[in-house]
């Protein structure tokens, strides 16, 4: 099974830690695609935000948490890291014509991250694109997908699916209720989901033995129940602190 | 850097609050009886407005209630006063500032029904009967004025053009009918309504929402036509004769709001097509209120998250600190100040807006934290 990876910073801890697992398990990794979206949309977004300072903080601590987490074991590193690099191809867009070529090439394609993957590369018996969503679906769709089970009351919990169109609309392949243990902040709550995202995309990927994956149109996740979210205002992010902190786990 | 404070990392707007309100008791400090319309850093303070005056006498009040401070209440009270002092005797009141100009001669139907608002208001917290007849004054020309078609045929910002923020008219036509049981301005506002709901395009925008007809809208005037037909159906007590129709139109906003951070554009047209070089900080702050309206409705907490972002956004525009005390606590027209929507001015309405939209979500935050 000849493997694609995209991912949007090759030091996230989670996209290392699940590239490490494919390279010790022998996995077929052909490309590993790295892709940072920079545009001037982009960058105006990001100086618009860049009073929520906050959201920056939380997700420095996270990356903390996950890097502790998820070590690279020393032993064998140098091996793991030039396996990497043999395989890896930066992108500025990962709909371009060679990232879309290298996906088509492939028999499945794992998302981490490197934008928003539309057209071509989503095409009607195209490579199955998988990635991990840590939200039930399709009752949770969108971002901040943690926080925003908790706020509306949903179960925490990882769904691998499918890419398709929409945002999270694609059919789901398996779920799992996450476990969470109490926590005092939300980095701490964001990266225990994350890890437990990173092993059920590993059983997942393990559990998937004969390809292609159908994709046909009428396995799309029903909208009915779906609730598309966005990312946090600060004060929400300081309400959620607060349920962390208070009675979150006397009602969960 | 910041504009609004962190306590411990969290965001804490109650010196925005506090700012704000201190900027509009300036405002009246230097409005000759009313509230000036605007502060220009060249020009310095306006003449007053009757208009913004009018509806700032609800903000006090709430203001009052949120702060428990008897002084800010006794200025809604000096504020309903001098508006009584100006109205004609037909009932109405003119539009424009209140200057050497202000012509008493031609009733206004938008700026009498802002302040009909703001004695409703006043008469549902306080028995006063001078302010009951001014306000039953100002409803009886409104009412009287009101063809079949549910139009107005004179007392317009322009002509014969009724723009669909008269919605904003029938609001206090029934706060009117709230307060004193007449039913014809129950009818006439139903009346209005009526007309504005026929002008909902099938994809969700509203026509006539600007100054002139076809022309794009500022966010401001759109979000007044919004609040108009989510108060209409909550005093009449039936979100499907005139809110539900609209619920459309604000999910458009809502996703907009989000996708922009707070920071909307500051003019849309009737086929979305929007001005992105600008953000109508009135406008925001408007929006956001009938999200909270919306999320009061149904508990669904994205609107609130929306109605935060935008609050958040403007927040970060207040002037805080500035070397001109007038701008501190000021809300600008737009931002960046030089956009399109009260260009350098600093207008009364804004901070308004503001303060509505703060002490709103405060309440929420209060009963979500319970």
């Amino acid at each position: 099974m000849k493997l694609v990876v995209t991912a949007g910073r090759l030091k996230s801890p989670i996209t290392l830690s699940l590239l490490y697992w494919l390279y010790a398990n022998g996995y077929d990794v052909k490309k590993i695609v790295c892709c940072l979206p920079i545009n001037i949309k982009r960058l105006r977004f990001i100086l618009r935000n860049r009073l929520r300072k906050k959201a920056f903080k939380i997700h420095r601590a996270q990356e903390d948490i996950l890097t502790q987490a998820l070590p690279i074991p020393q032993q064998g590193k140098m091996k793991f890291l030039i396996w990497l690099i043999a395989r890896l191809k930066i992108a500025r867009d990962i709909n371009s014509f060679s990232v879309v070529k290298e996906i088509k090439a492939a028999d499945l394609v794992i998302y981490t991250g490197g934008g928003i993957i539309k057209g071509e590369a989503l095409k009607e018996n195209c490579t199955p694109i998988i990635n991990t969503h840590l939200g039930l679906l399709p009752a949770v769709r969108g971002m901040n997908a943690v926080e925003w089970s908790i706020l509306l009351n949903e179960p925490i919990a990882s769904t691998v699916h499918l890419i398709k169109a929409g945002i999270d609309t694609g059919p789901v392949l398996s779920e799992k209720k996450i476990q969470i243990q109490p926590v005092s902040n939300l980095s701490e709550l964001r990266g225990q989901a994350l890890i437990s995202g990173l092993e059920h995309l590993k059983h997942t990927i393990e559990g998937i033995k004969s390809l292609p994956i159908k994709r046909s149109l009428e396995q799309e996740n029903s909208n009915e129940k779906s609730m598309q979210c966005y990312s946090l205002s600060a004060t929400l992010v300081d309400l959620i602190e607060d349920r962390l902190n208070n009675d979150y786990y006397s009602f969960y | 850097m910041d504009n609004y404070k962190r306590i411990g990392n969290r965001v804490d707007l109650q010196q925005n609050l506090d700012q704000a309100l201190a900027w509009i008791l300036a405002s009246v400090e230097n409005g000759r009886g009313g509230s000036s319309a605007y502060y220009a850093p060249i020009f310095g303070w306006s003449k007053p407005y009757p208009e913004t005056t009018g509806y700032l006498i609800s903000t006090l009040i709430d203001a009052n209630n949120h702060t428990n401070d008897p002084h800010i209440l006794k200025i809604a009270e000096n504020l309903k006063d001098w508006l009584l002092t100006i109205q004609n005797k037909n009932g109405y009141w003119s539009a424009g500032l209140f200057n050497n100009k202000y012509d008493h001669s031609i009733g206004s139907v938008f700026n009498t029904a802002q302040i009909v608002s703001g004695l409703s208001d006043f008469c549902l917290l306080k028995s006063d009967s001078e302010a009951l007849n001014g306000l039953a004054a100002g409803a009886d020309w409104l009412e009287s004025g009101i063809n079949n078609q549910g139009l107005w045929k004179i007392g317009n910002y322009k002509g014969e053009f009724n723009p669909s923020y008269y919605s904003q008219v029938a609001w206090p036509l029934l706060q009117a009918y709230q307060v004193t049981s007449n039913e014809n301005y129950k009818l006439a506002a139903i009346r209005c309504m009526d007309t504005l709901t026929k002008r909902i395009r099938g994809n969700h925008a509203i026509n006539d929402c600007g100054f002139e007809t076809g022309a794009p809208a500022f966010t401001h005037t759109i979000a007044y036509t919004l609040r108009g037909f989510l108060e209409c159906s909550r005093l009449l007590g039936d979100w499907s004769i005139y809110a539900e129709k609209i619920f459309a139109t604000l999910e458009i906003f809502r996703q907009k709001t989000e996708l922009s951070g707070g920071a909307l554009p500051g003019d849309y047209d009737e086929t979305w097509k929007s001005n992105k070089s600008y953000s109508c900080l009135t406008g925001n702050c408007q929006l956001a209120i009938c999200f909270m309206i919306k999320y009061e409705h149904d508990k669904d907490l994205r609107w609130f998250n929306a109605a935060c972002k935008l609050i958040e956004f403007v927040a970060t525009n207040q002037r805080i600190s500035s070397y001109n005390p007038n701008i501190n606590g000021a809300i600008a027209g737009s931002s960046p100040v030089y956009g399109k929507y009260m260009r350098f001015r600093y207008p009364n309405w804004a901070v308004k807006y503001f303060v509505d939209a703060l002490i709103k979500r405060e309440q929420i935050l209060n009963e979500l934290k319970k």
